[in-house]
């Protein structure tokens, strides 16, 4: 059994808000138990002290993409007409191709090993041990970092759409649910009133409102519809409703609008945040909370540090819960996933903490009880060999990665970085091997080599949003960013966006010497 | 209490039958060979009820053909009918030139069903007082057993001999037949009598009561289409339903059912006051009242029956009871609605949308008996949509014609809505035909939600003819009508339906409509009117945001009030002419508008309502 002893922060069930200095104790991929009060471990138990730092459950980001995770912040240059309408209009913008989705469609197919690792890495310098908005995939890849939401659990307990759905679609979601099973929709994206705020109202129609549905954005929608569906998930199995997942960044980026998180608290509607993608959100949950926390305070909203951490860790575990059949991370309590975060102690309050926590001031991550990223003596103390490193600002942090080309080998950090910029060098080239690499694996003459094969969650086709770009075609992939908000992006975010500058200064909320006004 | 409600004895029923006419050789093969012509050439879901049944009914004619002549009539009939009972198709049947034929046997109760299929309660829902001697046997008592059946198996075993595809469609069909029986189109009932093992409550001790079949005539509906009409060729129902609603109505509701049968004018009049509701002259087919709900008042619909053969009467009634219902929320009950008219089903639905209606797609199975029905004379015009792919059908190897809507799309859209509150429908298994076209069209064009009680609608999925309408369609052709011996009559499903929209080319026949939600009705429900489910409708309604436009035109000056609506757009004759932001109310002009007005309302980019003002 592995115990870390530090300042626990359980998020528990009977008072979230509680927190004091203690033990958490894991049983492989569970939590054993939660004691307060230091002491020496009993026999048997490898005890890891850190000090005054805090423990907190692992943090749960419902919305992502990650197969864009290697995409930086991109605006349409061209446009001068304001903030977009809603989620379809965009992708037809003149850069919205060659910036955006050939260059994702390169790093799938060039590099799908690569790019995951990327993206796992990621999100865990940002503390995350749960990320939903995998791309599809042909099998497992070589390194499973950070827990799958799509298919973590089990792969038919929870159905996601990016999409918009039909209404036989839906009818069929609906019937998912009855079965207990969770829906992730991308739902009413876009600025209040627009055409796609109908897609709330086929919804609702469909009796797709209910306890399991999780659906992302609903920002084109109000007061009256999440009071409608409260009344939905009542009527259908007497239950509060499902959650709405919120993405200010990405919201205020193209839409100038967000989420009406008040409203939707209202009534029931659990709100969880999400830090959606490398196009048009934050680099991890450490950024979106700092976003949030800054809309809250332009809107001047009722919501407090402690809302903001349920939104990332207890809100969205025990929406996947309902899925999982009371398996779930997001709290640190008996029979939860043994995922946790440890982040050093800047502040008294933890949950100000949390919400005021940077890249470097993580400290240890795991995952089903396992060391997944940290410094190198936790890790180490955590029993991790054979890591590899990368540097987070001025600090370092050790993770373990396999060779997919050898598992019994280990993946160095320059290596993955070296794939991915292959990629980014000449995109074009690498579709090419990577399709001929699938049409190998796809020659029933040929032995298949087991090679990891990934189609993105957004829609290809006539109007793709992820799709190839046509033969022939030249562009160049943009710089691969880096992993951690930084002042290159806090610069890309102030040049751009329709966040009437609302965000020029989110990097102050990243200064050592922070404070929550 | 009048001779129609009492009915007739056994003996008496036998006593009054006419005489029936033997059949010769010579008519028995007539049949068989009209039937095996039919069912192999124009019975449109034979190769579904193949698949789905492994049945065989062309192979079962051909050896009927063999064994007939050793047969008695009776053991005849029941024999051709059974082979199409077996098609499990509701929409086909075979009526024997029965003695009884016309008359529906009954029981003076009426036995419904709460509580979830897995386990059902039996209750009596419904008692002809004057006809019942057991002063303990009233509504609300618990049925127990049936003759000393345990009362869920005996429904079940009846549901076994039941048409329909669908096992609760059969057994809500079952459930009826327990205590009123159509005769000719189905057998009369094996057992002269019943005796029923009720309950007052759960620990009662069990009592029994003897009750006697009795033989009533329901008499067609009052606006029912004659067999050659044009409206009969767009037909879609379900005869069995059909004759037991009106059986019940008869029953339950004897007065109304003696006024209409002399007058229908003043049929309209007769259930206005007690219960508040509001008929006019299609009061068979549709009344209206407002219900509330957790204190908020809704209009509440109910479609009895599409049988009719006046659509545009019977949707200006409609508009006419819309407007004096409240407009913010309404609920429209299909349940036990048999069907009738296609073109007042699917033409009713552009009432509630401001959306264009798309209808549902009706195609023929091709064969040389539909190509050479599509180019007889008399059919070229009512049929030309489908010929041309009928005759390609022989190149292209297809099974079934193109699909195309009975009702045109312009008919569908001709008046546009003029409810603007939000709506539900509500439907059950016994929910058929043109009622199943509703409630796909109301589903498939995104009306509003579909409550279904039980899992689905009935499923009935064709455009059904009678043996009239076939005779004079196939009249000239190879394959024309013999001359039918008399008494003998009988449906065919000839044209399938269908879906559109997302659902688009998926069949209605043996899956029906799928609720987007799904209720089982309560004790409450059963015996006090309802409550229960309107309140669950209610608070659907309650929960829609709700927008609303009235419009009123005094020329030259329109005047327009709206809720929750951000932005109107005018449309004179067809073209265009103003658009504004409104807040509440907006009072404009109109320069010299002559045919009609249309005025449209958004809420942000979506348009909410639809008005027009016709001004000629």
């Amino acid at each position: 059994m592995l115990e870390l002893q530090g300042h626990v922060v359980p998020m528990a069930t009977a008072d979230a808000q509680q927190h004091f200095l203690g033990r958490v104790r894991f049983n492989g991929a569970v939590v054993d138990s939660v004691l307060q009060g230091r002491h020496s471990p009993p026999q048997g138990v490898t005890q890891i002290d850190v000090g005054d730092a805090y423990v907190y459950p692992g943090l749960t980001d419902l919305h992502s993409h990650i197969g864009f995770a290697t995409l930086p912040l991109w605006h349409e240059p061209a446009r001068t007409s304001g903030p977009w309408l809603h989620r379809d209009l965009w992708p037809n913008a003149p850069s919205y191709k060659p910036a955006v989705s050939w260059p994702a469609y390169a790093y799938l197919k060039g590099a799908p090993e690569a790019l995951l690792a990327y993206a796992q890495v990621r999100a865990l310098a940002g503390g995350t041990t749960t990320i939903q908005g995998w791309p599809n995939a042909n099998g497992s890849p070589a390194n499973q970092l950070v827990r799958s939401v799509d298919d973590g659990v089990d792969p038919d307990s929870i159905r996601t759409s990016v999409i918009n759905l039909t209404s036989a679609e839906l009818d069929d979601r609906r019937m998912l649910l009855d079965e207990g099973r969770a829906l992730v929709y991308h739902l009413a994206e876009g600025q209040r009133g627009s055409k796609v705020a109908r897609e709330f109202a086929d919804v609702a129609t469909a009796g797709c409102l209910r306890f399991r549905l999780i659906a992302i954005h609903c920002c084109a929608v109000g007061d009256e519809e999440f009071r409608q569906w409260n009344v939905h998930a009542d009527l259908s199995d007497g239950t509060p409703p499902g959650g709405v997942v919120w993405s200010p960044f990405s919201n205020l980026w193209l839409y100038d609008q967000t989420t009406d998180v008040i409203a939707a608290r209202s009534h029931g509607v659990s709100v969880c945040i999400g830090s959606d993608w490398g196009p048009s959100g934050t680099k991890n949950l450490l950024g979106e909370l700092k976003v949030a926390h800054t809309w809250v305070r332009h809107a001047a909203l009722d919501l407090t540090p402690f809302d903001l951490a349920e939104m990332v860790t207890a809100n969205p575990g025990d929406l996947l819960a309902r899925a999982w059949a009371g398996q779930a991370p997001g709290r640190l309590e008996p029979n939860r996933m043994a995922d946790a975060v440890v982040i050093a102690k800047r502040y008294d309050d933890p949950f100000t903490n949390l919400v005021l926590a940077r890249e470097r001031d993580i400290m240890l991550v795991l995952g089903d009880g396992q060391p997944r990223y940290g410094t190198a003596g936790l890790m180490k103390a955590a029993g991790a060999t054979g890591t590899t490193s990368m540097r987070v600002g001025s600090a370092t942090r050790q993770f373990v990665l396999n060779d997919p080309a050898d598992p019994t080998q280990r993946w160095k950090w320059s290596a993955v970085m070296d794939q991915l910029r292959k990629v980014q060098a000449d995109p074009m080239k690498a579709i090419e091997t990577g399709l001929a690499l699938e049409a190998f694996e796809a020659d029933v003459t040929t032995a298949t080599t087991g090679s990891l094969i990934l189609e993105s969650d957004m829609p290809g086709g006539p109007s793709s949003v992820a799709g190839p770009p046509p033969p022939g075609t030249k562009f160049d992939a943009p710089p691969l960013p880096t992993l951690i908000h930084d002042d290159a992006w806090f610069q890309a975010v102030r040049a751009a966006g329709y966040h009437e500058h609302l965000l020029d200064n989110l990097g102050t909320l990243f200064a050592p010497d922070a404070v929550l006004p | 209490m009048s001779d129609a409600l009492i009915g007739l004895s056994w003996a008496e029923a036998v006593e009054q039958a006419p005489p029936r006419e033997p059949l010769s050789p010579h008519e028995r093969t007539a049949i068989i060979t009209m039937f095996t012509s039919l069912i192999d050439g124009l019975y449109v879901h034979l190769p579904l009820k193949r698949a789905m049944y492994g049945i065989d009914p062309v192979q079962q004619l051909r050896r009927l053909h063999e064994r007939s002549r050793l047969m008695s009539d009776d053991t005849f009939h029941r024999e051709i009918g059974s082979i199409l009972t077996n098609l499990r198709d509701a929409h086909t049947a075979y009526i024997s030139p029965s003695p009884l034929a016309g008359t529906a046997a009954r029981l003076p109760f009426l036995v419904e069903q709460y509580g979830s299929d897995l386990d059902p309660r039996f209750i009596v829902s419904k008692v002809i007082r004057e006809l019942v001697t057991d002063t303990r046997f009233t509504e609300g008592v618990e049925i127990i057993e049936w003759n000393g059946v345990p009362i869920a198996d005996a429904v079940r075993r009846r549901g076994e001999s039941e048409r329909g595809g669908r096992p609760d469609s059969a057994m809500a069909r079952a459930l009826d037949s327990l205590t009123f029986r159509p005769l000719g189109i189905g057998p009369p009932p094996d057992e002269r009598w019943v005796i029923v093992g009720y309950r007052r409550r759960d620990k009662d001790k069990l009592r029994e009561h003897r009750f006697e079949w009795r033989f009533i005539f329901p008499g067609p509906a009052p606006d029912e289409p004659h067999p050659t009409a044009p409206a009969a060729s767009a037909a879609a129902i379900h005869p069995d339903r059909a004759m037991v609603r009106r059986a019940k109505k008869l029953s339950f509701n004897s007065g109304l059912w003696e006024t209409e049968r002399h007058d229908r004018v003043a049929a309209a009049g007769v259930d206005t006051a007690p219960n508040g509701w509001i008929t006019g002259q299609f009061q068979d087919n549709v009344s209206a009242r407002t219900v509330t709900v957790r204190g908020r008042d809704c209009g509440y619909l109910r479609l009895w029956s599409f049988e009719l053969s006046d659509d545009d009467g019977f949707l200006a009634e409609v508009c006419r009871l819309l407007a004096e219902l409240p407009q913010d929320g309404l609920i429209i009950d299909l349940r036990g609605n048999p069907g009738g008219l296609i073109w007042a089903a699917e033409r009713l639905l552009q009432l509630f949308t401001p959306r264009s209606i798309s209808p549902t797609r009706f195609s023929i199975i091709a064969s040389d008996l539909t190509r050479a029905m599509s180019d007889a004379p008399q059919n070229r015009r009512s049929l030309s949509p489908w010929r041309r792919t009928l005759l390609d059908a022989v190149g292209t190897g297809e099974v079934y014609s193109q699909s195309v809507p009975i009702t045109p799309f312009e008919r569908c859209n001709d008046i546009g809505q003029v409810y603007g509150g939000p709506v539900v429908a509500v439907v059950d298994s016994t929910t058929y035909s043109a009622a199943d076209l509703f409630a796909a069209g109301f589903a498939d064009n995104g009306i509003g939600t579909v409550v279904s009680v039980g899992r689905a609608t009935g499923a009935g999925g064709a455009n059904v003819w009678w043996a009239d309408t076939l005779n004079s369609v196939l009249a000239g052709t190879p394959d024309q009508l013999p001359r039918l011996p008399a008494g003998v009559n009988f449906t065919l499903s000839v044209r399938r339906a269908t879906r559109i929209g997302a659902s688009d080319g998926a069949p209605i026949e043996d899956i029906g409509i799928v609720g987007h939600r799904s209720y089982a009705m309560t004790r409450d429900d059963l015996l006090s009117g309802n409550v229960d489910l309107l309140t669950f409708c209610g608070r659907l309604i309650e929960s829609q945001p709700a927008t609303s436009l009235v419009v009123r035109w005094t020329a030259p000056m329109l005047e327009i009030e709206a809720t929750r609506l951000d932005r109107i757009d005018i449309y004179v004759d067809g073209r265009p002419q103003q658009t504004h932001d409104i807040a509440d109310r907006l009072k404009v002009g109109i320069a010299d508008p002559r045919e009609e007005i249309r005025v449209e309302g958004y809420s942000g980019e979506n348009l909410q309502q639809i008005r027009t003002v016709r001004l000629t």
